[in-house]
């Protein structure tokens, strides 16, 4: 989770508790401001708040990683805020679920590279749209994985 | 007070921490004392609920030198303050600790509130 846990970040590079990020929208490498991180005592729980000079200051964002009673794991990202540039609330509901996403793709990715694939499990296709459900206007969107035996 | 735009980047690593507990019934009281440390401090700043739904509360104070930033994310009581100075026109330590001073002899004004010092 850490190593996915800011739009933009350089997976290795963890983020830690307490600490400032830059921002940056992964697909266009556009700066957006920085956010404070804070991390729950189990790891599994991280808020980035956007500090003044971020476009999207005053903002949360909340991904928490979900243990489902079979075994699945899900990530929900959820944002919530008072924007204080004009028209930002829009294009952050717009475009802030695709970044997200992006982001959710490269830490499947990453588990997957790095974890690998036991045979008696078929893990859904990571393509864009495959096994995702995404709720824009909520700006949630659950990863699953699930074994289809 | 006039606003000001944040300075362009503030540093990673804050060069203090601080923990304020605050009891829940004291919680008003104390964001209402760091308005006025902020005008005392001469900050722009930014004091208000963070979510609709939970009592979380985010406290910004930011000028041209350094950011102090809190928030009760983690728990309801807990307020984490970070002192993060503009990478550009970065404070010495000795002002960071007069700062440190600054807030905690404030915040401890409001009854039952008490702040420990993460790092340093």
């Amino acid at each position: 989770m850490s190593r996915f846990a800011v739009p933009g970040q350089d997976p290795s590079k963890p983020v830690e508790h307490d600490q400032t990020y830059d921002v940056c929208d992964p697909r266009y490498d556009v700066y957006a401001g920085q956010v404070r991180t804070y991390i729950s005592s189990d790891g599994l729980t991280i808020t980035n708040y956007t500090i003044p000079g971020h476009v999207l200051h005053e903002g949360k964002i909340v991904r928490k990683a979900l243990r489902a009673f079979d075994g699945s794991w899900s990530i929900t990202t959820t944002g919530t805020g008072n924007n204080i540039y004009p028209g930002m609330n829009e294009i952050n509901e717009w475009q802030g679920p695709k970044i997200f996403d992006l982001m959710d793709q490269k830490l499947r990715h990453n588990i997957e590279r790095h974890h690998g694939v036991t045979k008696s499990a078929k893990v859904l296709e990571v393509e864009e749209g495959d096994g995702w459900h995404c709720h824009p206007a909520s700006v949630t969107c659950h990863l699953e994985c699930r074994d289809e035996n | 007070m006039k606003i000001r735009s944040a300075p362009e980047r503030f540093g990673n690593v804050p060069l203090r921490s601080l923990t304020i507990v605050v009891p829940a019934g004291s919680r008003m009281a104390f964001l209402s004392l760091m308005d006025k440390f902020a005008d005392a401090q001469k900050f722009s700043k930014r004091i208000r609920s963070m979510d609709p739904e939970l009592p979380q509360f985010s406290v910004d104070l930011w000028r041209d030198d350094v950011g102090v930033f809190g928030a009760n994310i983690l728990t309801e009581q807990e307020f984490d303050f970070g002192i993060y100075v503009n990478t550009k026109k970065p404070i010495s330590n000795e002002a960071a600790d007069k700062l440190v001073e600054a807030l905690s002899a404030a915040a401890k004004n409001v009854p039952g509130v008490s702040v420990s010092l993460k790092q340093k």
